[in-house]
């Protein structure tokens, strides 16, 4: 492979790992990235979204956490990270350039920075992956008393896919108390332990908040193919 | 209505739709048309194959094609229109109360009229609903909490004049509260489409009953809980209901979450007419299962009660609406094991 699709591929690949905040599911699956290029140690990625109206806090967070990754390349000096056809596009893509916060780019508009959007989106994210592997492990036959009874240390052998395993660690370092491989792998957020007893009627709440991403997901890939998979339009939009 | 098979007959009573003129001499600028675009493009994904409109009539229906897309081919008995101003991206506004009123002069007894506040009018707002009212006299209004408004960019019901716009909704009889949540809210920095607000307004006000556009999509979870608390918010299914042709699983997801934490006496039909039309809308429900697993997590089955309940019987009950004697009937759960 020629150095250049070589560095291509490894940027991808960098972005595929950044996540919708508000989805939980990667920006690349989700076919936000419309094209990433390199020259030399400067990498330009330009992202798209379902709507021109889409939150502007979560596609700050997005342009902020590419940027992020492209930069942790080994060989990247510069990230170019450009959000197109969006409302709020010139103030985003200048003000995650300059390396500044949020309040600055848009003024009184914004309250504040960005930081309890993410906690808030963040912390529902924990939740997902912790009812999806739950689930895993209760499709595969496993005991609520079993499951509740897991240390960290423990889901390296269980039943399920290793990138949930570790999908799930990411979240549980920053939630449910101390994190250590001794410790109970399945806490609350406030690090509360979860009776066997009462796995199924939390399970039966939290699960709800991975459906209503899953179905917020769903519901971006429609509009994002119908905005970007050509369907007879009578005119073009200016920002498309 | 829409009759079974077997001959029953089913009240229906579409509780979100429009008559909007997004053609382009209406528009005011680029953001009309990236507004109507967003709707065109739900419209595409999730519409069936072979119902899908052209362009040219999603801009712009008109009064006659909307009559019959709703109560001649539709199944409705009765619509309730929702206006949506947004006069900062169109010259003559995009779905107001006067452009749906030509519905209602052209079927008078099948249309419903919604009025239309917005708490950052001030006194000039609270005059004006007075005025629409003695006009057209309302049952319910809407707030569209995502429309701009000069520099505001939206707005929150946590801001100081909606208690005042309340107080005067309830004085003039208006008891029905609908809550669009919608993008771009003003502070840009939190989450536009955050529903908590609709705890507060529902416990200062608990003689209102409060409808929430859409079930909260996309924050349905919250929603969910915050419903489950309050007695005195309603769910309405529009863009819900969108999944159940192109993708029925989350359909089936959404509804087993609404009916287990709000229940079936509390969710209400809408096509959200032009986006979606409700004859498809009303024969997929009408014809949709649940699997097993799926009725377990709901707590029930999408039965036929279930199925007349949202399809009208809530609305009717909820708007005081007549239902004709030769429909069928499903009494509240509450009342029905009450009677047990």
């Amino acid at each position: 492979m020629p150095p250049n699709e070589s560095r291509v591929a490894e940027a991808r690949a960098a972005l595929a790992a950044v996540t919708d905040p508000e989805l939980d599911q990667s920006v690349v699956e989700l076919g936000f990235i419309a094209d990433v290029g390199v020259a030399g140690s400067c990498v330009a990625v330009a992202f798209r979204l379902p709507t021109f109206w889409c939150s502007a806090g979560f596609a700050w967070i997005m342009a902020e956490d590419m940027r992020a990754a492209l930069l942790g390349l080994a060989w990247v000096e510069e990230a170019d990270v450009r959000l197109v056809d969006h409302f709020a596009a010139g103030r985003i893509n200048a003000g995650v350039a300059a390396g500044r916060g949020f309040r600055s780019a848009f003024g009184d508009e914004a309250a504040g920075d960005l930081a309890a959007l993410r906690e808030t989106f963040r912390r529902k994210a924990f939740l997902g992956r912790m009812a999806a592997l739950i689930e895993a492990l209760r499709a595969d036959g496993m005991s609520d008393a079993a499951i509740v009874s897991l240390t960290l240390g423990d889901l390296a052998k269980a039943p399920v896919a290793a990138v949930f395993v570790a999908r799930y660690r990411e979240l549980r370092v920053v939630y449910g108390g101390p994190a250590g491989e001794g410790d109970a792998a399945f806490r609350k957020p406030d690090g509360a332990a979860i009776p066997a007893g009462t796995l199924g009627a939390w399970l039966r709440d939290v699960r709800m908040t991975r459906r209503s991403a899953e179905a917020n997901g769903e519901m971006c890939r429609v509009l994002l193919k119908g905005r970007y998979d050509g369907l007879v339009r009578g005119e073009r939009s200016p920002a498309g | 209505m829409f009759v079974t098979p077997d001959g029953k007959k089913v009240f229906v009573v579409d509780g979100h739709t429009h008559l909007w003129d997004a053609r382009e001499a209406n528009r005011r600028n680029r953001y009309g048309l990236t507004f109507i675009e967003v709707f065109w493009n739900s419209h595409n994904g999730l519409t069936p194959e072979g119902q899908r409109w052209p362009w040219d009539r999603f801009q712009y229906y008109g009064v006659e094609n909307a009559a019959k897309d709703l109560f001649v081919d539709g199944y409705v008995d009765r619509a309730i229109m929702m206006p949506t101003y947004l006069y900062e991206f169109y010259n003559q506004g995009f779905n107001t109360v006067e452009q749906c009123s030509a519905l209602k002069a052209y079927r008078p007894d099948n249309v419903i009229l919604a009025g239309r506040i917005d708490p950052r009018e001030g006194e000039a707002g609270l005059d004006r609903l007075e005025a629409d009212h003695a006009r057209w006299g309302f049952r319910s209004v809407k707030m569209y909490t995502a429309e701009w408004r000069g520099e505001s960019k939206g707005y929150s019901l946590k801001e100081e004049h909606v208690g005042r716009y309340l107080e005067k909704c309830r004085a003039l009889g208006i008891d029905i509260i609908h809550i669009h949540k919608g993008p771009t809210i003003h502070p840009l920095n939190s989450d536009a489409f955050d529903v908590r607000d609709v705890d507060d307004v529902a416990t200062a006000f608990p003689d209102l009953k409060f409808v929430i556009d859409h079930c909260g999509i996309p924050r349905i979870d919250d929603f969910c809980w915050i419903a489950n608390q309050e007695p005195n918010v309603y769910g309405g299914l529009s863009v819900v209901h969108g999944f159940i042709h192109m993708r029925p699983k989350y359909f089936a997801s959404m509804m087993a979450d609404l009916l287990f934490f709000v229940g079936e006496d509390r969710l209400l039909f809408g096509s959200d007419y032009g986006i979606h039309s409700p004859k498809w809308l009303v024969e997929d429900l009408m014809a949709f299962e649940f699997d097993d697993a799926t009725a377990q997590e709901a707590g029930t089955g999408l039965t036929l009660d279930v199925k007349a309940k949202i399809l009208g019987l809530n609305a009717a009950r909820l708007y005081g609406i007549d239902v004709p004697a030769e429909c069928y009937r499903a009494p509240p759960v509450a009342m029905r094991h009450a009677a047990e």
